[in-house]
């Protein structure tokens, strides 16, 4: 605004710089030797002749990556589908029938995300033990939905409150169903939501790792956050090896993000602006 | 990128049925072993050999090896056991050995092979560390100690010519280090992590003369060998001669610098500095296996035994039999003088068989280290099902004492107080 | 975003009809409801009452003895006090920061598109990687921070951040406020997007300085984003775990033990699931009342 674009381009810079330090670092050391990197005077700046992709190649023989991101991006995908179905329900619900009941499931909704995951885990799997859902990869992404609903409930209870009900109303005097009402009116104009809850959905089933470590033990199920542990180990830490994996695994999420990005903006923006 | 097919059709079954611990080949038998040394880069190439030797001798066996990460093997393994999945032999460290054998379901081995059989192939002593409630639960694959490693560079440097055997001859080397090289940590003693921690105060707690606990689990360590001894090592800490924010790793990333000149480690440090250096086999004569200082010259030197066992769990009534799958797998990796050198030839660790024991005699550091190895005491709270909240306890109580948040009298008797506290749960059982 | 005016039909005014449909809307929700979230929350509330461990295949009804050995042990006060301190500060600053953030990203400004995309990393980055990377750039005896801070002159010998309390905390809410920045600005950046930008420069015309614009138009506007944003980011703290966990495992001494991880250790290290559970129980009798006042206001808002 007062500031002229350039000095704004130039702070703009320094602090992505600060953000993505750690990215950076992450990329580097991926491509160094460990003892060049944890020396006591890191060069922050790689020096060409030390470069090498070793660690890549280690990765690719060595761990089953491929493996990790397939998993992961099954459990991803298939619990934010469940439990957008689910929370879109649940907050239309919540959102447009206000009995006592529904308030009271909205507040249990929310307050059960409040004990710690590490204890909520417990009953999950002694649940899954007795329905031999333990694991297995469908059992965790049913568990990831779970932990992501009541959140997501709520969030589209909001997007929901923000369009008139009178426009559902309309259209079933025109000869519509309920669910009809919803489905053609409600639901359309709530696609910011859904496109908000859905980032936030994705967000909990990669970044997850609790229930992900104590649901599923066999190698073959593994998810990358699982896997990534794989690389430290008994008395060290392959620290390469490590790095490049998470180096790796930033490239599914970023041309997914870049595929959707024009998406979510424009549609959160468009969204917002059409209430 | 051979794997990619076999990787594509492992997650495709993932997919699709998600279970899949079931048999695959009616006509094999399968057997399941779970380990984290099979999982990790430095060993994983011998013990693939390993394990192909033992398919190919038995053919009818189909041989399913799952790794965990080293620190979720305790955990995935207590819940595995308890989903009843299947598992036929499994890889613990010796520390878990209690709490493993809490769960009621390990095969007694004195039952399996026979007392006599054992101590034949394997030196009683070693024996020992897979003992648990009188029952022989686990089998020795590797044993040792968690020993000091010195850097004969480092101590050259400060002038310090033969590696100090009493504590006050350690002390005055620490100095001399110090002296040398101002940004070095001397002695590189665990403060950061209570699981390193709790070993290392052990170590020094018995140099002293005490003990945190007696064989009936009555507290010991409320006394003037432990405030001593904590003492000790707070007073390293004021005169910068230890450091905080230091776990193995870090030790072992200064040792391979040239940064510290001690800290404690299994035998496997030689191997550690030949990688953190970047030089190899080139930094062998740099590591030296030295004794724990003793208070008078001519005391026994402490330290920790340290190994990894091969437990047989019991899962759904099926039992261990003497020349069972499981019974000749556990056989293969640790009787079979071979595989335990082509094990300490790839990666260091020492075997436990008498015969293959004989067969390393002309390497120093292995006979220096076994030498020392011969008086390690057993980690104390790894007799008691608690053990984890007990080494926690004496970790807190440690750390607490060397970054000075508490004089080390009080802390040792919080420690004594809090032990109490968890070895009356223990009693009432 | 999600603004307020809109007036929700009230209960009287339904029609049966349209109650039945209510009803068959919440019951796929609500039976899933039941079987993954309300069974495990009340089911992991419960244990609390049981002798639980390693030696019991089967819980033990054992009363509040767990309670009681909570109280005996006093280690339960310290914990709860660094985990509201580690929730507020974390939320505290990802919020101030995020905002600032997203403020400076809505200028319009050259190279705007990839320094937004770009800034989003932090929240994918597993979190393995970003624990590993923060524990190094705070090292005392091989990161950056010292590395730096020595060439720079401003330290003469390296500093063990991680090693004292205060440092420890302040270690873990900084890795977490780093992860989470994104994610606001983000939700930020959404909302200050739909704000017309007629309303600012009426403020300008005004005579508004930039501030005054900030404080009257900005903030009045991202009301209900805020509100959202601080709901998910105080929650999403109070539950981290790994960060913290692969950082400094609760030390030095505890200092960085929240909640979080104390069930775990509880749970997974001692195998006293009865007690873990209690602990469980603890926190959530602590925030249960708050949440409750807040959250029904919010619901009559709505």
């Amino acid at each position: 605004m007062q500031r002229s674009p350039v000095g704004t381009t130039v702070l703009a810079t320094l602090i992505a710089a600060f953000i993505l330090f750690p990215v950076y670092w992450m990329v580097v050391t991926s491509l160094l030797p460990t003892d060049i990197v944890l020396s006591r005077d890191p060069p922050l700046l790689p020096p060409l002749s030390a470069i090498s992709l070793q660690a890549y190649a280690d990765v690719f023989e060595r761990k089953p990556l491929l493996t990790w991101l397939v998993n992961t991006l099954f459990v991803t995908l298939g619990s934010v589908a469940v439990a957008l179905v689910i929370s879109t329900l649940a907050g239309y619900s919540l959102s447009r029938f206000r009995t006592r009941g529904q308030q009271t499931a909205g507040f249990v909704l929310l307050l059960s995300k409040m004990l710690p995951p590490t204890l909520i885990v417990i009953p999950f799997f002694i649940m899954f033990t007795s329905f031999g859902l333990i694991d297995s990869l469908f059992g965790l992404m049913l568990a990831n939905a779970a932990v992501g609903v009541p959140f997501a409930s709520w969030l589209m209870k909001g997007f929901f409150d923000g369009i008139p009900y009178e426009l559902e109303q309309a259209a079933m005097i025109d000869g519509c169903s309920e669910l009809g009402a919803m489905r053609r009116i409600a639901v359309p104009l709530c696609r910011p939501g859904i496109a908000a809850s859905a980032v936030y959905l994705g967000i909990v089933a990669w970044a997850d790792f609790v229930f992900a470590r104590t649901l599923v033990s066999q190698p073959a199920n593994w998810v990358l956050t699982v896997g990534l542990q794989s690389f430290v180990g008994e008395h060290s830490v392959d620290w390469a090896m490590l790095m490049a994996a998470g180096s790796l695994s930033l490239i599914p999420v970023v041309i997914l993000f870049l595929l959707l990005e024009p998406f979510l903006v424009s549609g959160m923006t468009h969204g917002a602006v059409a209430n | 990128m051979k794997t990619t097919r076999r990787e594509f059709l492992a997650a495709a079954s993932a997919l699709g049925f998600g279970a899949a611990a079931g048999p695959a080949f009616a006509q094999q038998r399968t057997l399941t072993y779970i380990g984290w040394s099979h999982d990790e880069a430095a060993s994983k190439p011998v013990l693939t050999e390993m394990f192909n030797a033992f398919s190919t001798a038995n053919p009818s066996v189909r041989l399913e090896t799952i790794g965990f990460p080293w620190a979720q093997m305790q955990q995935n393994l207590i819940l595995r056991m308890r989903a009843g999945q299947p598992l036929d032999v499994a890889q613990l460290a010796e520390r878990w050995l209690p709490t493993f054998a809490a769960l009621n379901n390990l095969a007694d081995l004195n039952e399996l092979f026979g007392r006599a059989a054992l101590e034949e192939k394997i030196d009683a002593g070693l024996l020992r560390i897979g003992q648990s409630g009188g029952k022989q639960l686990g089998l020795p694959w590797t044993a040792a100690s968690i020993g000091m490693v010195a850097n004969r560079k480092v101590l050259g440097d400060a002038g310090v010519n033969q590696i100090p055997t009493t504590v006050d001859q350690f002390v005055g080397a620490l100095r001399a280090i110090k002296r040398s090289n101002p940004e070095a940590v001397p002695y590189a003693l665990a403060t950061k992590n209570n699981l390193s921690m709790s070993p290392d105060f052990q170590v020094w707690l018995w140099t002293f003369g005490g003990r945190l606990l007696d064989n009936d689990g009555a507290v010991k360590v409320n006394g003037e060998a432990g405030v001593r001894a904590l003492s000790f090592l707070v007073d390293l800490m004021k005169e910068n001669l230890a450091a905080r924010d230091i776990d193995r790793p870090d030790a072992r990333r200064l040792f391979g610098q040239h940064r510290t000149g001690f800290y404690a480690d299994a035998p496997l440090a030689r191997g550690f500095a030949r990688d953190n250096s970047g030089q190899g086999r080139a930094f062998d004569q740099y590591v030296a296996a030295a004794p724990y200082p003793v208070v008078a010259a001519g005391n026994n030197p402490q330290s920790v035994a340290w190994g990894h066992l091969l437990v047989m769990p019991i899962i759904g009534g099926r039992r261990p039999t003497r020349d069972g799958d499981a019974a000749r797998f556990v056989q293969h990796l640790a009787f079979n003088d071979d595989m335990q050198m082509k094990y300490f030839e790839a990666v260091g660790l020492f075997p436990v068989t008498k015969t293959a024991l004989a067969r390393v005699r002309d390497d120093a550091y292995v006979t220096q280290w076994a030498r020392y190895a011969s008086f390690a005491e057993a980690d104390e709270p790894s007799k008691w099902a608690n053990a984890a909240d007990l080494t926690t306890i004496v970790g807190e109580e440690v750390q607490a004492a060397l970054l000075q948040q508490k004089p080390p009298q009080q802390a040792i008797a919080d420690m004594a107080r809090r032990l109490e506290q968890r070895m009356r749960d223990v009693r009432r059982g | 975003m999600l603004p307020l005016s809109a007036r929700a039909p009230q209960v009287g005014g339904l029609k049966r009809a349209e109650a039945r449909f209510g009803i068959a809307l919440v019951a796929l929700p609500l039976a899933a409801f039941t079987a993954v979230i309300l069974y495990p929350f009340v089911d992991a509330l419960r244990l609390s009452l049981y002798r639980y461990t390693l030696m019991t295949p089967q819980p033990v009804f054992d009363g509040l003895r767990n309670f009681e050995r909570l109280a005996e042990d006093g280690e339960i006060g310290p914990i709860w006090v660094n985990t509201v301190v580690f929730v507020v500060a974390t939320t505290a600053a990802t919020f101030v920061l995020g905002l600032a953030w997203a403020i400076i990203l809505n200028q319009p400004f050259r190279g705007r598109t990839i320094i937004r995309s770009a800034s989003l990393l932090p929240w994918v980055l597993p979190s393995t990687v970003t624990a590993f990377i923060w524990a190094w750039i705070l090292n005392a005896q091989y990161g950056v921070l010292n590395a730096a801070l020595l060439v720079a002159g401003l330290i003469d010998e390296p500093i063990a951040w991680l090693a004292t309390p205060e440092g420890a905390m302040s270690g873990v809410v900084l890795a977490k406020t780093w992860l989470s920045v994104p994610l606001f600005s983000a939700f930020f950046l959404a909302g200050l997007q739909a704000l017309p930008l007629e309303q600012v420069e009426a403020a300008r015309i005004d005579g508004a300085t930039n501030g005054q614009v900030i404080r009257h138009v900005v903030l009045p506007h991202l009301r209900t984003t805020m509100v959202v944003t601080l709901v998910l980011g105080a929650m999403g703290n109070l539950q981290q775990f790994d960060v913290i966990y692969a950082m400094t495992g609760g030390g030095p001494v505890r200092a960085t033990t929240v909640l979080s991880l104390e069930v775990r250790r509880q749970a997974f290290e001692n195998w006293n699931i009865g007690l873990a559970s209690a602990v469980g129980v603890i926190w959530f009798l602590t925030i249960a009342g708050p949440a409750y006042i807040y959250l029904r206001s919010l619901f009559r808002q709505g």
